[in-house]
């Protein structure tokens, strides 16, 4: 069940509200807790009774090492064991179920022999509520933990608007919030403001991103077959899953946050324009924000540390020191992040390509006194964006590098559009068009600014004025959101499913 | 010990990975909840009037498809004798027959049940019995149930009746590739009632996709674009064949416009049949077996009710039958040509044409695509029936 189909939108969410305030009027707080639980376990059941059995066997076997290791607060040798005993066990059931088949390629391949493949289904958001969870761990052994108990952790761990892919939230932005007594169920306001996001949501994902998906498909579907794909060709199906990547992903990410407001907890913000960045830093601080916070939390952090000691004890100099606390953290964080986002060589040197670029920015601010000017900063950042994107969305390095290639001048230099015929038109005529809504338009937070909908702590409002798109109790406000739920509503297509349910 | 978890905005700061979070707002003032109850009964209001308009455009522009009663103009352009020109043959082919069979003011002599391989079984292929085409696109088993409900809930069944079994006339509901089934699912699970049969669940067999079609703001734009470009609407005719839209003919059969005839070259043909051998080699027909045991007690029923029934099978297009031996699709076939056999076997049924265009005598010349055979191909089948009624004695 998606968060885009009828069934969750008209029957799933609204059954799941309704007990979930009646829950709360019979029993309190916990007691709607504990059907939140209950409806993110039957959410997540509808993938599959197999798959929810994994996820419980991963809840249950978290908690209780989490509250093991945060018991042995005394005895840190063997907390730090059981730590990396429990992360390494959640490791090993995620490359089991993600992984496996990768290596068992790479095996064959090395040694010539015809290993078979697992028959395995990953089950969905593994990668999401694996990594939430290993947060929890550390959190333990850092004596961070706010106060839980098992049906709290449940719903932290598979709260339904955020178990598939995200964001990905910590214990305590969560914990704090199921600890909050003053928490209610009902509250109309609240419940406008989570819905009017939702629908923003919806729209980005079956109007926008839907309409777009055609024109990337067709280009990489081709050059899988092997056909020939000239340069503009190639350009204009980057472009499009570029797009078709950030409507996809960022409306999701605004349903889940919108659904998280619905039910009075709030999650935190995933995207925040980030085609607008002019550099690929300030990409990552805008684009899927919670997985670079946790990459920065838990490896970066870790191993820049590890690199200024290094520096330290081997009196390096300036290139020695940067190379070894920033540069290698950063290649080696992103390399992980690819690597998390699933098997196969595309995603390595995906996150290997935006290891180098963040290294290669770095180094240029610390050594380099000329500022390149702002539209070079955007269009190269915007090149190198677009670019890894070939890598992540092809299903092969080759055919990745067919597209590159004809893309930045080392394969066919025809310009034409052959491959797309009669829709480049409408194709490029589509990029135009949303590409200016990513970058004339106000995102989501800003339209919602003030009734801020996320844990983030809110900017001043001179940041987030969105003028006469920012959203109020008004007709108005209420004919644009009518709207945009209608065409949504009327829009939803079949299996159209999110591209990072696959993650 | 070492902490793992560093937070600071300083240390974000070594890769320029700095938190969002600039400074605090001030807590703004919030309007009364009466304005939030206003606002979310006008958002719904406004929602609820937006996907009325939708619905309602469907049915306007696209009221053969969409709207119940959209096919009353063309039963009663049958009523006198007339034939109904369509755009094309996307349309509630199950309500056509409902609305046709519920008027009809004699028995036909034969009823074909079967899928669009039938579409251009015209009347006239059977001489001296009365024949009613109620083949359906995209049939699947409990269509087998629902189709002889029409005949038998308005005392119509007739004397003879061609069951026709498809390759994927059993497929189970969860990997059908479309939904065109969904409308006739009412008049199934009528007949399952009526003979005992367990029915599937009311979620199964929930028409979603059809409602989601009804809410289709792109299909409504399609509907919309296609009557105001169109030269010609649907309309009633005393003409056999449309220069651009498609016949219906009172027999239940179809007559294609011209333009489609052109359309349908024999190049294309043989490209579409190889496209489809391709797009089915690894996905073999599968059979439900809950299918096979309705459709054992609707044998049964029709049996008691003094129906002879005859079973059918579609003959494939050659190049796309030729093109698949070997594969796995073909494996599925043998056994459902199997399963059809014991089926004749078990309730004494005569058996007609057969999956094996080269046994039926059709070749590729005789498809006009990648699946259905013109009149000349299902004459020969028609040509057998005959020759079994006559060794019956009928007449």
């Amino acid at each position: 069940m998606f968060f885009t189909s009828y069934q969750f939108i008209f029957l799933f969410l609204p059954i799941t509200f309704v007990c979930f305030v009646i829950a709360h009027r019979l029993g309190g707080w916990n007691w709607a807790i504990n059907l939140l639980g209950l409806a993110s376990l039957i959410f997540y059941g509808f993938f599959g009774i197999k798959l929810l059995l994994i996820l419980m066997a991963s809840i249950a076997f978290n908690y209780m090492l989490g509250n093991v290791i945060a018991v042995l607060k005394d005895h840190p040798v063997i907390a730090k064991q059981t730590l990396l005993f429990s992360i390494a066990t959640n490791l090993v059931m995620l490359g089991y179920l993600k992984y496996s088949n990768f290596f068992i390629d790479i095996a064959n391949k090395i040694s010539d022999s015809g290993f078979t493949h697992f028959d395995l289904v990953a089950p969905i958001g593994v990668s999401f509520f694996t990594f939430i969870q290993i947060g929890y761990l550390i959190d333990a052994y850092n004596q961070q933990l706010v106060k839980h108990n098992f049906s709290r952790y449940i719903l932290f761990s598979a709260f339904f608007p955020c178990v598939t892919a995200g964001p990905l939230v910590l214990q305590r932005e969560i914990m704090e919030q199921l600890e909050a007594p003053q928490h209610s169920a009902f509250e109309l306001r609240r419940l406008v403001v989570g819905l009017t996001m939702f629908g923003i949501g919806l729209f980005k994902k079956v109007v926008l991103a839907d309409s777009i998906a055609p024109y990337a498909n067709q280009v990489f579907d081709a050059a899988t077959l092997g056909h020939h794909i000239d340069a503009g060709t190639s350009w204009v199906g980057a472009v499009c899953y570029a797009l078709q990547l950030y409507f996809d992903f960022s409306g999701y990410s605004d349903m889940a946050i919108g659904l998280g407001t619905v039910f009075g907890i709030k999650l935190p913000l995933n995207f925040d324009s980030p085609f607008k960045s002019t550099n690929i830093s300030e990409f990552w601080r805008r684009w899927h924000m919670t997985m670079t916070r946790f990459f920065t939390n838990y490896i970066y952090s870790g191993v820049a540390m590890n690199g200024m000691r290094n520096s330290a004890r081997w009196r390096l100099g300036n290139v020695g020191r940067f190379m070894l606390v920033a540069a290698m953290p950063a290649i080696v964080t992103f390399l992980v992040a690819g690597v998390w986002h699933g098997s196969g060589w595309t995603y390595i040197i995906y996150g290997l390509m935006h290891g180098c670029a963040i290294a290669i920015f770095l180094a240029w601010r610390e050594f380099s006194k000329y500022k390149l000017p702002t539209a070079a900063g955007w269009l190269l950042t915007m090149c190198t964006v677009v670019s890894a994107l070939v890598m992540f969305r092809a299903p092969d390095v080759s055919t990745a590098t067919t597209i590159l290639a004809n893309m930045w001048g080392f394969g066919s230099f025809d310009l034409g559009t052959t491959l797309l015929g009669a829709d480049i038109g409408r194709a490029f005529s589509m990029i135009i068009l949303f590409g200016s809504i990513t970058m004339l338009l106000p995102n989501t937070q800003q339209i919602l600014h003030h009734d801020w909908p996320t844990s983030d702590v809110k900017p001043p409002n001179t940041e987030m004025d969105a003028g006469l798109l920012t959203w109020r109790l008004s007709t108005g406000s209420a004919f644009v959101t009518a709207t945009i739920y209608t065409v949504a509503l009327t829009s939803i297509g079949t299996g159209s499913n999110f591209l990072y349910y696959k993650f | 010990m070492v902490n793992l978890s560093l937070q600071s905005d300083a240390e974000f700061e070594l890769i320029g990975l700095r938190g969002l979070t600039r400074g605090e707002a001030k807590p703004e003032s919030k309007p009364r909840s009466s304005a939030a109850l206003a606002y979310a009964i006008l958002c719904l209001t406004l929602i609820l009037v937006g996907l009325a308009a939708v619905w309602r455009g469907n049915q306007t522009f696209g009221p053969e498809m969409y709207a119940d009663n959209g096919l009353l103009p063309a039963v009663e352009a049958f009523e006198k004798g007339q034939n109904y020109a369509v755009f094309d043959l996307n349309l509630n082919i199950r309500k056509l027959h409902e609305l046709q069979v519920s008027r009809m003011t004699e028995t036909p002599d034969v009823v074909i049940i079967g899928a669009s391989h039938w579409q251009e079984a015209h009347s006239d292929l059977l001489k001296g019995l009365k024949l009613y085409n109620s083949h359906i696109h995209r049939d699947f088993w409990e269509d087998l149930l629902g189709a002889p409900y029409i005949f038998a809930a308005n005392n119509r069944l007739p004397k003879r009746m061609i069951i026709s079994i498809r390759d994927n006339q059993f497929r189970p509901i969860a990997t059908r590739p479309d939904y065109l089934w969904e409308p006739g699912i009412a008049n199934y699970r009528l007949m399952a009632d009526k003979i005992g049969v367990e029915k599937e669940s009311f979620w199964a067999t929930l028409p979603y996709q059809r409602i989601r079609q009804l809410f289709s703001i792109s299909m409504l734009f399609d509907n919309v674009t296609r009557w105001y470009n169109a030269d010609v609407r649907p309309h009633a005719t005393t003409d056999a064949r449309s220069k651009t839209l498609d016949t219906l003919l009172p027999d239940g059969s179809i007559l294609w416009s011209e333009a489609h005839l052109a359309f349908f070259s024999q190049e294309r043909m043989k490209k579409e049949a190889m496209a489809l051998a391709d797009l089915r080699r690894n996905d073999p027909p599968q059979v439900e077996k809950r299918g096979v045991e309705a459709f054992d007690k609707l044998l049964d029923y029709l049996k008691s009710q003094g129906v002879t029934v005859y079973l059918a099978q579609p003959p494939f297009n050659p190049i796309y039958y030729d093109n698949l031996q070997g594969s796995a699709y073909f494996e599925g076939l043998t056994k459902v040509d199997a399963l059809t056999h014991d089926i004749a076997a078990r309730h004494g049924l005569k058996m007609i044409g057969g999956f094996n265009p080269h046994k039926v005598g059709c070749t590729p010349d005789m498809y006009i695509d990648a699946e259905h055979s013109n009149p000349t191909c299902l004459k020969k089948i028609f040509d057998e029936f005959s020759e079994i009624v006559k060794s019956e004695g009928g007449k």
